[in-house]
């Protein structure tokens, strides 16, 4: 909670803090017919001091107090702040463009909105250059939105076929649907997701799948024009026109690095 | 258990990708140039789900043996050395172990104790680590710390082949992901053109030329339903082991696999031959593939997260246990010899009067034979690839 989800590592905080802070947190507990509560009787006794405050009273408020605390931290609005820029704009943010993200945050009292208005009203929210790559869930519902399958689409297809078009693809691309291995999520870094692996996934979904999903597949040429714009470059139109197959072109905009990219 | 175990015990169910059970992986390490790691070959195989180390190495020499397992006790086995005898399910490997390149080792396990969850002790297994650290504080595998350690390894050519996380092989030395049902069928026009528009992406266009080499090296040009072009079907084990051997042939040293179907809470005389069936083949078809000249520079360990209650329960299972058994197969093994101290089965004798007492730590096993196969420091091997292993008495794994 202190490393990932609010103050982050290195934000001088100590094991002690952690191991107070899981004290506190004893206590909370879940059963079907009550939800999400708290039972006294489960609770560490006594006191807990946390980042140099002390929490007495063993209930769901003094909890809240905490987290409460721990949102307000300077160090939670920076790292909060760098990891909305990293995931949105680019994994190395430009300072100014932190800077004026936390300005909002201390401004608004930390609603997320006004933090993600200043992160629009940047510049750097409009470079061209696409600095992000798009992760496997990503690629998808830009992919079957490309190809006009929408909600209600995913929701009609049957569960076999989801199973083996969507889900399964996108293990193989490296991405268990909202299972990532660890509590600090899936990874940032285009790296961790462009291997040969995950590109090999991303390119045979772009080439067999479509198909599969809607009849008749729409032009090529035309597709790459509407989904990559600007950013068209001219070997992946050539690629789109030229593959020896609609099915092969429609893959060829699908597969190339700028509808990868975002 | 108090409670900040128990709260770290959830956390890493969280993380485990042991969570995966019916997930087969393998995990290749590979060198380029001056082959810092020789010549020799190490396998790891995963056995998730804890393999019946009692069941799979019987000791039908022990007097309470028949007694505590009534049924499982009756199926015949094959006589090892008139103490031990082998599970019909693996006979197969009985010329190998007539070869001199099968060993056991009977009663080892990792420091994990007292809780029993397949999630917990899979992780660590693959950490390399004790009890006495925090898993959510483990960011790298056994594997990829030794991996880290070997001067002059290109980390560019480690493997991790499978569609899930291998976290024995994860950590700061890059390693790279392949299932072997990965498939990448382009006519050439298409791969062409594709090739020409991942041109100004040097990220792109690496990883798609790479993911042509790796498909087309190893000869598995699958087409939908699992066939090799012109070839049989392969299972998904036989997919596996013709990918692991094509790669181990060239300049690949190690290989981490895993296979699941070991929990065997009841009905284990069918449900044990199933999983046995798979690791019998595993281990022939890799022999088969690497070829002779290969295989007698191969070490292969399959090892399990614990093993499972000495006693029989109601339903003709094995609950989750304690001390368990690693196989050792190969040409570079020194076989036909069931290694590690036999505990004896009287109540006293076992672990919580329940579970066969660990006399080893499966992880000295591992170091020893990384060792002896590739000439690592065992100061270096107790602290960094198992830190806090301390190899006492293991020998003799190794030719």
């Amino acid at each position: 909670m202190i490393e990932l989800h609010s103050l982050g590592a290195g934000a001088g905080y100590s094991q002690q803090d952690v191991r107070q802070l899981a004290e506190l947190l004893t206590g909370i507990t879940y059963s079907p017919i009550d939800g999400l509560h708290y039972d006294k009787n489960r609770a560490e006794p006594g006191p807990e001091q946390i980042l140099g405050r002390e929490y007495t009273g063993e209930s769901m408020d003094t909890i809240r107090l905490a987290l409460r605390d721990l949102a307000r931290r300077p160090e939670t609005r920076a790292h909060i702040c760098r990891k909305i820029a990293v995931h949105f704009i680019s994994d190395t943010p430009e300072p100014d463009l932190l800077a004026q993200m936390e300005a909002a945050w201390g401004d608004a009292g930390g609603d997320l909105r006004a933090v993600y208005a200043a992160m629009l009203s940047h510049s750097t929210a409009w470079d061209p250059v696409a600095h992000k790559v798009r992760q496997p869930f990503e690629f998808l519902v830009a992919a079957l939105r490309a190809l006009g399958v929408d909600g209600a689409g995913v929701v009609a297809m049957s569960a076999r076929d989801f199973q083996k078009l969507i889900l399964d693809q996108m293990l193989l691309m490296g991405q268990r649907m909202k299972r990532p291995i660890g509590p600090d999520g899936w990874p940032e870094e285009q790296e961790a997701w462009i291997t040969p692996q995950g590109l090999a996934s991303r390119i045979t979904w772009a080439m067999e799948v479509p198909g599969r999903l809607v009849n008749p597949l729409p032009d090529p040429g035309a597709l790459a024009m509407r989904v990559l714009g600007d950013r068209l470059t001219d070997v992946v139109r050539k690629a789109a026109t030229r593959a020896e197959s609609q099915r092969e072109g429609v893959g060829m905009v699908l597969a190339s690095a700028e509808f990868n990219r975002r | 258990m108090d409670r900040r175990n128990f709260l770290q015990g959830a956390l890493a169910l969280g993380c485990s990708a042991a969570a995966h059970p019916l997930m087969t992986t393998v995990t290749l390490a590979g060198t380029q140039g001056g082959k810092p790691l020789g010549e020799n070959r190490l396998i790891v195989m995963v056995l998730r789900g804890a393999m019946d180390g009692l069941d799979v190495v019987q000791p039908r020499g022990e007097a309470l043996y028949a007694g505590m397992r009534p049924t499982l006790a009756q199926i015949p086995g094959i006589d090892l050395n008139g103490f031990f005898s082998l599970h019909a399910g693996l006979s197969g490997l009985m010329p190998l172990w007539h070869a001199g390149e099968l060993a056991f080792v009977q009663a080892t396990a990792t420091p994990y104790r007292n809780k029993r969850s397949h999630f917990e002790g899979q992780d660590l297994l693959e950490a390399g680590t004790g009890m006495d650290v925090s898993l959510a504080a483990i960011k790298d595998g056994w594997l990829n710390r030794m991996l880290q350690v070997v001067p002059g390894l290109v980390a560019e050519t480690a493997y991790a082949i499978g569609r899930d996380a291998v976290p024995m092989l994860e950590g700061p030395a890059p390693v790279r992901n392949w299932a072997p049902e990965t498939r990448i069928k382009l006519s050439p026009q298409a791969q062409l053109l594709l090739e020409a528009a991942y041109e100004q992406d040097p990220l792109f266009h690496a990883a798609a030329m790479e993911a042509m080499e790796i498909a087309g090296d190893a000869g598995l040009a699958l087409d939908v339903q699992g066939k090799v072009k012109g070839g049989p079907k392969l299972n998904e084990i036989g997919r596996l082991t013709k990918f692991a051997a094509s790669r181990l042939r060239e300049d690949t040293r190690i290989a981490a696999f895993s296979l699941s179907g070991w929990d065997t809470h009841k009905g284990q005389a069918r449900a044990l031959p199933r999983a046995l069936v798979n690791l019998q083949d595993a281990i022939l078809q890799l022999r088969d593939g690497l070829g002779p000249e290969v295989w007698s520079k191969t070490t292969l360990l399959a090892m399990t997260e614990f093993g499972r209650t000495a006693r029989e329960n109601g339903t003709g299972g094995t609950d989750h246990g304690t001390g368990g058994m690693m196989i050792a197969a190969g040409g570079a093994v020194n076989g036909r010899q069931i290694l590690g101290k036999w505990p004896g089965l009287a109540d006293a004798d076992m672990f919580d009067q329940r579970d066969l007492m660990p006399t080893s730590d499966v992880r000295a096993w591992a170091a020893l034979a990384m060792q002896d196969m590739f000439g690592l420091e065992r100061g270096m091997l107790e602290t960094v690839v198992f830190p806090g292993l301390q190899m006492s008495g293991e020998k003799g794994l190794i030719l």
